[in-house]
């Protein structure tokens, strides 16, 4: 058994790995659920909404461990600041996850064979491709303690955020048919659960500032568009 | 090299030096009066600042601490922290001029109260230790007294009338949290008390001759949790009456009960910031070390 200072390290290190690899579920399950919505694949959507599990598994047995830590080891300084966000982060995680569910959720409700727009259906594959890639960068950035790439995440949900839109204009203009309009406002929904995915992954980077820096800084503020909150001590 | 067992006779030496000084009509007379109305400081009770200024502390020819420069600001609770050996206490006790009583030792610099050079010449050591009280590690009341002798020993040697030292005593126990538990055995010994009373009944002395500034040395690591915590509350509510520098070697102490926090390395200030910065955001890299557990 080894020193119990060297162990809480070692222990924390295996921690953050397991934090960041939830975002490795996440990553898989968004894959499904692209897969689900591309070929409209009802059992496979039910498999999405049943492996939620995992990810929320993961959530509870990491958060219960750094509960633990922090009773136990009385954190301070860095790593008092690595574990409050991965706090952060696993809740980023587990609404991801639960992002997915919602989109899986919502796919049976079109049917089998439902009257796609091959434009519109694009842009939500587009969407979930660029939400992938900012789950892997927002992982990476985390790992590396790397602001810059944490701070590029805000460009690159920038895409994202553009598509959404898109996304909405070709819905409003999918035409006159009921069963495609109604197949367009659940990919609405659809799209707007991405969005928020590549949101969390914005949120994610935040985190990433506030170790590295010990300052939290909304990169990007909702309420005051086109600029950032001033940072603040916490 | 900095914990002699001379520290735990330090309050016996100064009430008998001041007695023999009240007695002998001391011919020194101190450059600041006790008593003496004080400024307030805003938003409390607490008066005088104390000031170091290039603050050296020899054993010897060894230096323990190297040229410090420090304020404590008043109305206020400054930590020091540092691994063993640091020189936290030799610096503590440099401030109510106790490091010199140890043979050998010498200190050189200033250390200011208000302005006042406790070190400049004419200073009475006396008048410096009833207006800097101290606390050590271990509870060290006189062991023959009762519990309001130990608290009326300082009162008697400055020849206060009886129901003036009857009335401080209870405000002092009062003050130390301690009255409720002792005021129905006032003649029993001080060292029939708990470990956490006794240091409470240390504290209620130090109170009792009105003191500006409040040295604390380790005054838990002797305790339970819980006497530790009635401290820890004592020391909250009387940081409106005095200034206290606290040393402790528990960092959660620190954080719970300091809001300016200082790291001694070495005999050398690393950093002195905000009890909350340091021990989420430290500037020093050795700061991030030792408060992590990462040496020290």
């Amino acid at each position: 058994m080894g020193l119990p200072r060297q162990v809480y390290a070692e222990e924390l290190d295996a921690l953050e790995e397991s934090a960041l690899g939830g975002l490795d579920l996440v990553s898989g399950s968004l894959t499904r659920t692209l897969e689900a919505i591309e070929h409209q694949d009802i059992e496979l959507a039910q498999i999405v909404i049943a492996d939620d599990d995992r990810i929320d598994g993961r959530y509870l047995e990491v958060h219960q461990a750094l509960i633990t830590l922090l009773a136990t080891q009385s954190p301070v300084a860095t790593d008092l600041r690595l574990i409050s966000a991965m706090l952060h982060v696993l809740k980023n995680i587990e609404r991801m996850g639960d992002q997915c569910v919602n989109i899986c959720k919502v796919i049976p409700m079109t049917g089998h064979e439902p009257p796609a727009d091959e434009a519109l259906l694009r842009d939500i594959l587009a969407m979930g491709v660029n939400a992938k890639a900012l789950i892997s960068q927002a992982k990476r950035a985390f790992r590396e303690r790397n602001i810059e790439m944490a701070r590029d995440l805000v460009d690159r949900d920038d895409v994202i955020d553009e598509l959404n839109r898109e996304c909405f204009r070709l819905a409003l203009e999918i035409g006159d048919d009921a069963d495609q309009r109604e197949w367009a406002m659940t990919m609405l929904l659809a799209a707007r659960a991405i969005e928020r995915i590549g949101d969390n992954a914005v949120d994610i980077g935040e985190q990433v500032a506030f170790v590295v820096t010990g300052l939290f800084r909304e990169f990007e503020d909702a309420s005051h568009p086109g600029g950032a909150t001033p940072a603040r001590e916490t | 090299m900095n914990t002699r067992p001379t520290d735990a006779s330090g309050h016996a030496e100064t009430d008998t030096e001041d007695a023999q000084g009240a007695r002998a009509g001391s011919p020194v007379t101190p450059s600041f009066e006790v008593s003496e109305p004080r400024p307030r400081a805003k938003g409390s009770d607490a008066t005088r600042a104390v000031e170091l200024r290039d603050l050296s502390a020899y054993y010897g020819s060894q230096q323990a601490v190297k040229g410090i420069s420090l304020s404590f600001v008043p109305g206020e609770v400054t930590a020091i922290i540092g691994p063993s050996g640091c020189g936290k206490s030799t610096m503590v006790r440099c401030i109510n001029r106790m490091h010199e009583e140890i043979p050998g030792a010498h200190a050189e610099g200033q250390v200011l109260l208000d302005g006042t050079d406790l070190y400049g010449s004419g200073v009475d050591v006396v008048a410096v230790r009833r207006a800097v009280g101290m606390v050590f590690q271990k509870p060290n009341p006189f062991p023959s007294m009762s519990i309001y002798d130990n608290v009326a020993a300082g009162l008697r040697f400055t020849g206060a009338p009886r129901d003036t030292i009857q009335e401080t005593v209870e405000d002092a126990l009062k003050g130390a949290g301690l009255w409720e538990e002792a005021k129905d055995r006032l003649k029993s010994p001080g060292t029939g008390l708990s470990g956490g009373q006794q240091q409470r009944l240390c504290i209620a002395r130090a109170l009792a001759v009105n003191p500006d500034v409040l040295l604390m040395d380790e005054p838990c690591s002797a305790l339970d949790p819980v006497a530790t915590l009635k401290i820890e509350d004592l020391i909250t509510e009387l940081r409106e009456r005095v200034t206290i520098v606290i040393v402790t070697h528990n960092m959660q102490q620190a954080a719970r009960v300091a809001d300016t926090t200082v790291f001694m390395l070495d005999g050398e200030l690393v950093e002195v910031s905000g009890t909350k910065k340091l021990f989420t955001n430290p500037e020093d890299e050795r700061t991030e070390r030792y408060v992590t557990g990462k040496f020290g």
